[in-house]
Parts: structure tokens; C-alpha cells; sequence
């Protein structure tokens, strides 16, 4: 089994850092309003466990899942609530007339959301790599998570079995809003990062 | 004005239009903004860079060989410099970064077609 250093986990949570900051910019500038991402937590663990992350029985929930091309690669899951994904919809105003998790226009909304998030975070990890990715178009899915959360993260582990899950709030409107944003790395970059936070030390 | 993402589209429309500039036609992937241009000869188009289909380096570098006077603006999002670097290279004019930031918007436009 893979671990991780505490040290090691700070370099990750760092990263997290870095992106949910350039997130909340982008975000503030989209939504045109205030908006805050702060980073409670970072695991590195193994795939079984993400899925539990991430997945919470019964409920319903938003996926937007990019994949990531360059020379890192893999993909992305961000998750909300229901609740959470309709705050977000109210937080555009007048920008988006219609605020129904099944109406196209709100559905693009929310990838956009997605992929701004996913791509700060992008951002972030392939700064600390030196390298370059960015990300595919996104997909958004609306369901039980679990109907989504493991089918989505196993096909996206297809070659490790390792995740990077940030827990992360949001706040927007006056409202903390949870999300999770799980990373599944593909084989080669998956080294890349485990040689990384090995040169950091720890 | 060419994005996968009919928000952006929605949005960037409404920004250009409020500052004067009227939206000729919109396309959800470069293919389909090669038949568009095509077809409405717009004085210039923004374009999205990822994209399903074909994307918006590719739809630049077919557009240009049609029209090569034509303008385009890329709309890239963070951590796409590289990506930009060769649509400039492959013929647009300018870039602006998402989300759009309308002041920079507007005197990207403006000076494409200029």
C-alpha cells in the first residue's frame, strides 16, 4: 500500500490550497459576487476509501467530470449536493433565468463551475509537477450518488488504485457549500507525483 | 462565437452586445464553426480552445486556410498558455481568459477589428 508522509500530505494540501484560491477568483469573476474555497482536508488513499469519501447513501447529488490531457493525465470528479448545485444556480442571479438542475443552460452553469474548479486545481498540481495539463470538456451527471461516485472513480482509476480527494467548502451567497473533488491519476502521472513529493522531502 | 459551453456562449454574447457588437451565429465545436464561418463571414470570432468534435486550434488553422484575413480571438481558460501560444501561432489575433473579465473582453474585440 502506498502511503504518504504527513509532510508529504502538507506539499498535497498546499497544492489544494493554491488551486481552491485561484478557484474562488475565477468563481467570484463568473458568478460576479464574493465567493470563498477553503480546503478543511487532503487525503491520499486508496480507491475503495475515496469512493466512501465521496459518496453518500441515499442522497442525491451533482457530478461534473473532466479528464485531463498534457502531461498530466487522468480525471477529475467535483461533487455537491443537490441543495449545494441549486445554491449555486440561485448565487448567478439574473444570469441564468432558469435555475432547474434539468434545464441546459443551468446544467452548462454548474460545468462551467466544475471545470473552473477542476482546472485551478489542474493548475496547481501541474505548477508543483513542472509540467503542463489541462482539461478535456466536462460532463455533468445528476443523481444518487451512488449511482455515479464509484462508477465514475474506478473507470477513472483504470491503471492505480490511488486517489487524491480534497474536501473543500465553498462559500457563496452567505452559504457554505460542501464539495469533493477527487482526483484519480493516471499510471504514469500517478508516478510523477510519488517521485515529486519525493524530491520534496519527508 | 464558438464554446462547447452554451453558459459562456450565453454569457460572452451578452457582454459584446451590450457594448455595441452584434452575435452572427454561435457553434458548440470547431467543425462546426468551420461551416458557420462559411456560411456568415462574421468580421471575427471568439473561440473556445477544448472542445469535443475538433478543437479550436484545429477549427483556426481550417479557418484560416479558408479566409486567411480572418479574426479570431481565442478564449482560453487557466493553465492554457501553451495551447494559446499555437493558435497565435496558427493565425488568431488575441486571447482572452476565462471567465471574461468584460473591460479586457470588449478591447479584445475592439482591436481585432480594428
Amino acid at each position: 500500500m502506498q502511503q504518504v508522509s504527513s509532510f508529504q500530505l502538507d506539499v498535497l494540501n498546499e497544492i489544494g490550497n493554491i488551486g481552491a484560491g485561484n478557484a474562488a477568483t475565477a468563481l467570484s469573476l463568473l458568478m460576479g459576487s464574493p465567493v470563498d474555497m477553503t480546503l478543511p482536508w487532503t487525503k491520499f488513499c486508496p480507491l475503495e476509501e475515496g469512493c466512501a469519501l465521496l459518496s453518500r447513501p441515499d442522497e442525491v447529488g451533482v457530478g461534473v467530470q473532466v479528464g485531463l490531457d498534457g502531461s498530466v493525465t487522468g480525471r477529475m470528479l467535483l461533487t455537491f449536493d443537490e441543495a449545494s448545485a441549486l445554491h449555486i444556480l440561485l448565487a448567478f442571479g439574473d444570469m441564468l433565468p432558469e435555475k432547474d438542475l434539468d434545464n441546459e443552460m443551468a446544467r452548462s452553469a454548474l460545468m462551467e463551475v466544475g471545470n473552473i474548479v477542476a482546472g485551478s486545481f489542474v493548475t496547481a498540481l501541474s505548477e508543483f509537477l513542472k509540467a503542463s495539463a489541462w482539461c478535456s470538456p466536462p460532463t455533468l451527471v445528476h443523481d444518487y450518488f451512488d449511482a455515479f461516485v464509484c462508477t465514475v472513480m474506478v473507470s477513472g482509476c483504470q491503471d492505480t488504485d490511488y486517489v487524491l480527494v480534497f474536501k473543500t467548502e465553498l462559500q457563496v451567497g452567505g452559504k457554505v457549500l460542501h464539495s469533493d473533488l477527487a482526483f484519480m491519476p493516471a499510471e504514469d502521472s500517478f508516478r510523477m507525483i510519488m517521485n515529486a513529493l519525493g524530491a520534496t522531502g519527508g | 462565437m464558438v464554446d462547447d459551453a452554451a453558459f459562456m456562449r450565453m454569457m460572452l454574447s451578452d457582454h459584446l452586445t451590450k457594448a455595441g457588437f452584434e452575435v452572427v451565429g454561435q457553434a458548440e465545436n470547431g467543425a462546426v464553426a468551420i461551416i458557420k464561418y462559411k456560411e456568415l463571414r462574421p468580421d471575427m470570432v471568439t473561440m473556445d480552445i477544448t472542445m469535443p468534435e475538433m478543437d479550436g486550434i484545429q477549427a483556426v488553422k481550417e479557418i484560416k486556410k479558408f479566409d486567411p484575413a480572418a479574426r479570431i480571438v481565442m478564449c482560453s481558460a487557466m493553465g492554457q498558455q501553451q495551447m494559446v501560444m499555437e493558435a497565435i501561432q496558427a493565425g488568431a489575433r488575441d486571447f482572452i481568459v476565462k471567465p471574461f473579465d468584460v473591460t479586457r473582453v470588449v478591447q479584445a474585440v475592439t482591436k481585432a477589428l480594428s
